[in-house]
């Protein structure tokens, strides 16, 4: 997880956007992939993600922790790319309960390959609606529901029913265990 | 596989050189361009019809087909003060850019809600006003070609109605989303 940043009052900030750039580079590359399946349009959405942090470093007061700033720019930037996109191709998009449907569940079972399993956890994502996509991808960086309530901005209560339904996707899906946290 | 794998294989790092503030800067500026180029192509459009309808102001010899070509420079103009006023394409502002995932999708629902609801009073209806006034009066004109006008006449006035309530099943749609999102957020007392 990366460190939190504060905000020095005599910082500059492209230095400041620089700081960031390279806690955050993992998980911003991970968002774009998670929005956008084409390369090419892939490297752009990222490029245009790491230009909204850096222009709302200026608006930056400590309203929330700079983690929840950095990833609801990333995101909110992403679904402002997916919206332009959406009206040139039009494909139908799940929410967390339509999506298992959608999928074979028995085609995962062989996956042993970590690349495999990724690409197809980036296909399960690419297929659901947009907030749903939200909340899948922050617990996937291991956020708590507390964290993703605040980015997301819906209540907790929502979250953990939609962590639930996605744990219970990763089951069938990849026979993800449960962590013993006793 | 144990769920913290998972998330450990999903965060697994690729190389990822960070961009210089330089490219930072350059993009900025291209994605501002690149959305103003959107507008332009329809300013253009605009910009055709006013010059065509000052041509047949000038050029035809009826006083009713002049005042139908200025009826269509006004219907015009004013989409394209509607298209600059409502859906211009904007940069994302760093302030609306930060707002919370749901409440920045919600507002983009309804401006997109909005648009569409009142799209009809303020793009078609002023086109296809001027448009029947246009058609009328070269119908006036011209006697012996009154029936394949009072056809098209028909025509652009059913694509008129089309498009209006193909918006309002679009804006109710998208009335639903806004909803859906209203029962999912944190209520303002804990927010």
């Amino acid at each position: 997880m990366p460190k939190e940043s504060t905000p020095d009052g005599c910082q500059d900030q492209d230095a400041w956007y620089e700081q960031l750039a390279r806690e955050y580079a993992g998980a911003l590359k991970r968002v774009a992939a998670a929005y956008e399946a084409n390369a090419e349009e892939r490297q752009d959405l990222l490029q245009e993600i790491h230009v909204a942090v850096w222009r709302s470093l200026s608006v930056f007061r400590q309203q929330c922790s700079m983690r929840t700033w950095i990833y609801r720019v990333a995101h909110n930037t992403a679904m402002t790319h997916i919206t332009r996109e959406r009206r040139r191709a039009t494909k139908r998009l799940y929410t967390l309960d339509e999506v298992a449907e959608t999928l074979d569940p028995h085609d995962t079972e062989a996956i042993t390959e970590h690349k495999q399993i990724v690409e197809r956890l980036m296909e399960l994502v690419g297929r659901l609606q947009v907030l749903d996509r939200q909340v899948f991808l922050l617990y996937l960086e291991d956020m708590d529901a507390a964290s993703i309530a605040g980015i997301v901005g819906i209540a907790p209560g929502n979250v953990a029913t939609k962590v639930h339904r996605i744990k219970a996707l990763l089951v069938r899906q990849f026979h993800v265990r449960e962590t013993d946290h006793a | 596989m144990r769920e913290e794998d998972l998330k450990a294989l999903w965060k697994q790092e690729e190389e990822h050189s960070p961009m210089s503030i330089a490219q930072i800067r350059h993009d900025s500026e291209a994605f501002q361009k690149r959305a103003r180029k959107g507008d332009l192509i329809e300013y253009f459009a605009c910009a055709a019809v006013v010059l065509c309808s000052s041509i047949y102001a000038w050029v035809l010899p009826s006083f009713r087909m002049k005042l139908a070509s200025l009826t269509m420079i006004v219907a015009t103009l004013f989409v394209a003060y509607q298209l600059r006023r409502h859906a211009a394409a904007r940069a994302l502002s760093p302030d609306s850019a930060a707002a919370s995932i749901l409440e920045f999708h919600r507002r983009e629902l309804v401006r997109r809600r909005n648009l569409l609801r009142d799209s009809w009073w303020l793009f078609v209806a002023p086109l296809m006003v001027a448009m029947l006034v246009f058609l009328g009066c070269l119908a006036r004109d011209r006697p012996e070609a009154r029936l394949p006008l009072l056809v098209f006449c028909g025509a652009v006035f059913a694509m008129g109605v089309a498009i209006g309530l193909y918006n309002r099943w679009q804006a109710r749609r998208l009335q639903r989303q806004i909803d859906e999102l209203d029962s999912l957020s944190v209520p303002p007392a804990i927010r």
